[in-house]
């Protein structure tokens, strides 16, 4: 290297002054000898100090979707399924057999209001089993678990909710804001229902109080088809200050259970 | 140099103060912590771990507190918490990739980690049986193995030795010696022995705070002079266990009783003052009236 950097130099120096180039000669570094067998080494455990800390890495939003999905537990994700299938059964007997609108809007609801239970039901797990503090001491803590959860159980409710809007708004005049307003209703309402199980109670067997509230919210979203006066338009103000009211008792729900997880003592209550 | 300092670090539920104004700092080292059920040591570690919030206080992660550190902080993390969950039906090895995915363990370094840990604590041959069907002392063994699998710099085990039996705790203690070295180990247990061997301080916790603290030479001094053997007749020895209570009894061949005894003064007129061991510190400072807190 020094040798190099002399070879350089020697040509720039041929125009500088004498006296100004021995100044400048007294900074060349002598020639250290490097014995390659030693600098092979050190460079490998330098390679090996660097493999050792590589343990860690940020896995991406997507990464973190993906594998979580490969946990969620096959009850769960199969339960979810099976309403999404259970609606596009529906959809196919609305759609040949010309059933009544108001019969696939009531099941419908119905439908809706129990698909938030198979998201409990994996919510709960961490905690049922006693994993919650281990798990709230990883990197990704069970508030991100439950988050990538929500939102891929979120992403199916979706699907479901979305696709039903479309086909009753399209095949009637309530138009798709009124439609959506009478199946969020029961959705929003047994989320609601179903946190407050979920934050109040806790055993392995929690799992069957959760059914419970769920099928109950279902069977109560089935009431407006034994009064079919409620889906007129007059109706809708109450429908609409329901929603709001389900969503108000939903958004205190799930800040309530940040909360808990934030301080941590629900966690370890094993 | 990793520096983890509880600043009057306090945990309060409802009226009963668990934790009281502690202060500590851990530097890189293997700390055992000693005290009774209920001195809050599981509390402490809780609060180490980032899973349980101070009521009061903070602590500091390289000045840093641990709440704003976030994921930052948890990367630095092994964890072993006193009651172990796991989800029975998965298997040891799909349970170490749920938890190395979770620790943000490099994909491609996943595979050997956890056979290099397996391997460490014996559970090679079981990497496929599913968790429920494993003995509480293998379970045991698994928590150990996922706390070490992100390589942490603070590596905090609630009771790790519970459980196990005394060639799995050999195991677990060369294992542990092994680790200890650049990285923050803190290790609460009720085993004394466990602590002796393997902690380089020790601090001992008594109603939620620390009633003494240093290596083992300094906690041993805590406590000359404060034991005590004598030989008496067995019914002299009863009547001395229910009068100041007994570190050990021994039974001679004459049919004697040798008998140690932790205590200010001199229990009894034959008594003789002898070196503490870390049993008799322990004892010294949990006991009713001790001078711990």
């Amino acid at each position: 290297m020094e040798k190099k950097g002399k070879k350089g130099k020697g040509n720039f120096m041929e125009h500088v002054p004498v006296g100004s180039r021995l100044r400048k000669e007294k900074y060349v570094l002598e020639e250290i000898p490097i014995d390659p067998v030693r600098k092979r080494q050190i460079l490998g455990k330098i390679a090996e100090a660097v493999e050792e800390k590589r343990y860690l890495y940020c896995p991406t939003a997507m990464e973190v979707f993906r594998r979580q999905i490969r946990y969620i537990s096959g009850f769960c994700i199969g339960g979810q399924m099976a309403c999404l299938m259970f609606l596009l059964a529906l959809f196919w007997q609305f759609q040949v057999q010309g059933e009544e609108i108001l019969a696939y809007l009531g099941t419908g609801s119905a439908a809706a209001a129990y698909m938030g239970v198979f998201l409990m039901l994996e919510l709960s797990r961490s905690r049922d089993y006693g994993m919650a503090e281990l798990e709230q001491s990883c990197y990704l803590n069970v508030r991100q678990v439950w988050c990538a959860k929500m939102v891929c159980f979120g992403c199916m409710d979706i699907l479901a909710l979305t696709s039903m809007v479309a086909v009753i708004a399209g095949k009637t005049t309530y138009g798709i804001l009124r439609v959506l307003v009478y199946l969020l209703v029961p959705f929003v309402l047994s989320n609601g229902l179903q946190l407050l199980v979920f934050t109040m109670f806790r055993s392995q067997k929690k799992g069957y109080l959760q059914m419970a509230a769920a099928l109950s919210a279902s069977g109560v979203s089935l009431l407006p088809m034994q009064y079919p006066a409620w889906y007129q338009a007059s109706y809708l103000g109450i429908w609409v200050c329901i929603l709001v009211a389900a969503a108000v008792f939903l958004g205190k729900g799930i800040a309530g259970a940040c909360q808990k997880l934030e301080e941590g003592e629900s966690i370890c209550w094993n | 140099m990793l520096e983890l300092k509880l600043d009057r670090v306090s945990k309060q539920y409802k009226q009963k103060m668990v934790v009281d104004r502690l202060e500590y700092t851990f530097r890189t080292g293997v700390y055992g912590l000693l005290g009774e059920n209920g001195a809050g040591k599981t509390t402490l570690l809780r609060m180490a771990a980032g899973v349980l919030k101070p009521t009061a206080g903070q602590i500091l992660c390289n000045q840093c507190e641990i709440g704003k550190l976030g994921g930052a902080y948890r990367m630095k993390l092994g964890y072993l918490p006193q009651k172990f969950g796991y989800y029975p039906n998965f298997t040891v090895w799909r349970y170490m990739e749920y938890l190395a995915e979770l620790k943000a363990v490099p994909p491609e370094l996943v595979k050997g980690r956890i056979e290099q840990l397996l391997g460490d604590t014996g559970l090679s041959g079981v990497q496929s049986a599913k968790i429920k069907t494993l003995s509480g002392g293998m379970v045991r063994r698994l928590g150990i193995a996922q706390s070490l699998l992100n390589d942490p710099e603070i590596l905090i085990l609630d009771e790790p030795t519970s459980g196990l039996d005394p060639k799995e705790r050999i195991r677990f203690r060369n294992l542990l010696s092994s680790l200890g070295r650049g990285r923050i180990v803190l290790l609460s247990s009720h085993i004394v022995a466990d602590i002796e061997s393997l902690a380089d301080e020790i601090l001992i916790v008594k109603a939620g705070r620390l009633a003494e603290a240093g290596s083992l030479q300094e906690i041993l001094e805590s406590a000359e002079g404060k034991v005590w053997e004598c030989t008496v007749p067995p019914g002299q020895a009863e009547s001395l266990n229910r009068r100041v209570g007994a570190s050990s009894m021994k039974q001679l061949e004459d049919g004697r009783v040798c008998i140690r005894i932790v205590s200010e003064g001199r229990p009894a007129e034959d008594a003789v003052p002898v070196s503490p061991n870390l049993e008799d510190v322990y004892l010294y400072q949990t006991m009713e009236g001790g001078r711990g807190v």
